[in-house]
């Protein structure tokens, strides 16, 4: 007879490593012990797997329904949920997708699993509203290379060597998949954010993506838009009526 | 016309009416017609994001329905402590949205730390009882409130239980001073899969402790020579769930009464006419207990 713990602690390892040393714990009554932990072992491997499809849906639709079925049930033993709340559920999936050597001819696909991860947090995160231009009219011209700037809370980043918002918007829902993205296309810088309550995805150019994420990592205006003119062309002013606009800017601080 | 429901204050009662579990896909359809639901009850869960679009269609729902909140993993029979982050985030949603009701589940879903996902069975002992008993005690503590505790489907029973799960569940309330959730679904299912009697059941369970039935759909899968029915919340409620709901209206008397459906979800309007066949069953039964 299992004291508590230990009890849970078996029924776990049964469920999720295989191990087997539960059978006398259960009430043999018709079915086996075997098959009623079966039972569960379907509910929980297949529920967290639905779990990881809701936040991964165009991983799921490029690799396919079976494959992915197989990639969750392989993925979530190793690494289970860590709360109660599955909205925090699934960030190492990506980690786990780059280490698969199945999957390396998607080579893209791990990064695109990054944006999933990313837009799910950024449509969970805290709600800001946000500010314009005219709240600088309360400070002295002079003080304005001084500024910080407070982003939404949902502002997300992410860069990489593959064209991944263009495959990620070739696979919405409401999208054929007939569409062919050419992995030649090139990198991309990409902001995350949401303004209200609908995720957007932007792609940066160079002098913006320096900006921002400067200013995202607490530089003063002038501190980052001299980092942002040492990338190439940029227009500070336009910038910053374009974002402020675009409702990325939650506030500015001195 | 859709009937229009006065927006209730703080911690409005959850009617003694059906209900309808609300799911994300339907959210944008009751915001816009508002239909004539008696109240709807969400997995608190699915609503622990700190902001954005769930979140902001709950309120917006909430100001028009009497809302319930049922979460599904306090992992309340856990021999793990209580998760102090998750408690903070149910205590958050209950300021925001002031339920009618809150419950939680007679089972548990973590252990070491992971989480499964599921809601496993209890044994049914002294010490399991002692544990849950202080555990209810411990979360109405910090939700400075009472919870219901529902009853679990389940598909296996321990050899060393000594306690019906009937009797735990009634001591617990007694104990602890929780209501309960009776799932009529989840009691015809756990009846079938280990040949316990419904009616010996309800004779355990006080009438006054039971705040809320829930209802829903099971499968019957064959296993070999034998039968397990599955908990699947994705059909109709079965003919025999229904007859065992009036039963236990008869016992008990007209209570909140939910319909759950998670999985193949379908239209909104599927899930009123549910709603509609328990609240005519629950009037047939007044009428005939009156």
């Amino acid at each position: 007879m299992y004291a508590l713990p230990e009890l849970q602690g078996e029924l776990r390892r049964a469920l999720f490593g295989g191990a087997d040393r539960l059978g006398e714990a259960i009430r043999a009554n018709g079915l086996a012990p075997q098959q009623r932990l079966a039972v569960y072992r379907n509910n929980s491997l297949a529920s967290l797997g639905e779990a990881l499809r809701d936040t991964y849906p165009v991983v799921n639709r490029l690799v396919g329904k079976e494959c992915f079925d197989g990639l969750a049930r392989r993925y979530v033993p190793l690494d289970p949920p860590r709360s109660g709340c599955l909205l925090d559920y699934g960030s190492g999936f990506t980690d786990f997708l780059e280490d698969m050597e199945i999957l390396r001819p998607l080579a893209y696909l791990s990064d695109l699993a990054r944006l999933e991860w990313l837009w799910q947090e950024a449509y969970h995160e805290a709600d800001s509203t946000a500010s314009d231009l005219e709240t600088l009219a309360t400070v002295p011209p002079e003080h304005h290379g001084d500024l910080r700037v407070r982003l939404q809370p949902s502002a997300r980043w992410l860069t990489s060597e593959f064209p991944l918002l263009r495959i990620w918007e070739a696979n919405q829902p409401y999208r054929s998949g007939e569409e062919i993205v050419s992995l030649a296309e090139g990198g991309c810088r990409l902001l995350i954010f949401r303004p209200h309550l609908e995720v957007q995805i932007h792609s940066l150019e160079a002098g913006d993506h320096v900006l921002l994420s400067a200013l995202a990592s607490g530089a003063t205006l002038a501190e980052a838009s001299h980092q942002a003119a040492a990338a190439g062309d940029f227009d500070l002013a336009a910038s910053l009526r374009h974002w402020t606009s675009a409702g990325l800017i939650a506030g500015f601080f001195l | 016309m859709a009937q229009l429901h006065p927006t209730q204050g703080a911690g409005a009662p959850i009617p003694a009416t059906a209900g309808i579990g609300l799911r994300a896909p339907h959210h944008r359809e009751v915001i816009d017609t508002r239909p004539a639901a008696g109240w709807f009850e969400v997995h608190s869960e699915n609503y622990f994001g700190r902001g954005g679009a769930p979140i902001a269609c709950l309120e917006r729902i909430r100001a028009d329905y009497p809302l319930s909140l049922h979460g599904v993993a306090m992992s309340v029979g856990s021999a793990d402590p209580l998760d102090p982050l998750h408690l903070r985030r149910l205590q958050a949603l209950i300021g925001r949205v002031e339920p009618g009701l809150v419950s939680e589940h007679l089972s548990w879903g973590s252990i070491g730390g992971s989480y499964l996902n599921d809601l496993l069975p209890l044994p049914y002992t002294e010490e399991a009882l002692d544990h849950v008993v202080q555990r209810v005690g411990r979360v109405q503590d910090a939700l400075g409130r009472r919870i219901l505790l529902e009853n679990p489907s389940s598909y296996l029973e321990y050899a060393h239980s000594t306690l019906a799960e009937s009797v735990f569940l009634a001591e617990t309330a007694r104990r602890s001073g929780c209501g309960i959730l009776l799932d009529v679904n989840n009691l015809f299912v756990s009846c079938s899969n280990h040949g316990w009697d419904a009616t010996e059941y309800l004779r355990d369970i006080p009438a006054a402790a039971v705040e809320e039935l829930h209802l829903a759909g099971h499968s019957r899968n064959r296993m070999g020579q034998e039968e397990i029915l599955i908990d699947t919340h994705d059909r109709p409620v079965s003919g025999a769930v229904w007859r065992l709901y009036q039963f236990v209206l008869q016992r008990v008397g007209p209570r909140p009464t939910l319909i759950e459906w998670d999985l193949a979800l379908p239209p909104l309007a599927v899930l009123l006419e549910e709603a509609t066949e328990a609240r005519r069953r629950m009037e047939a039964s007044h009428v005939r207990a009156a």
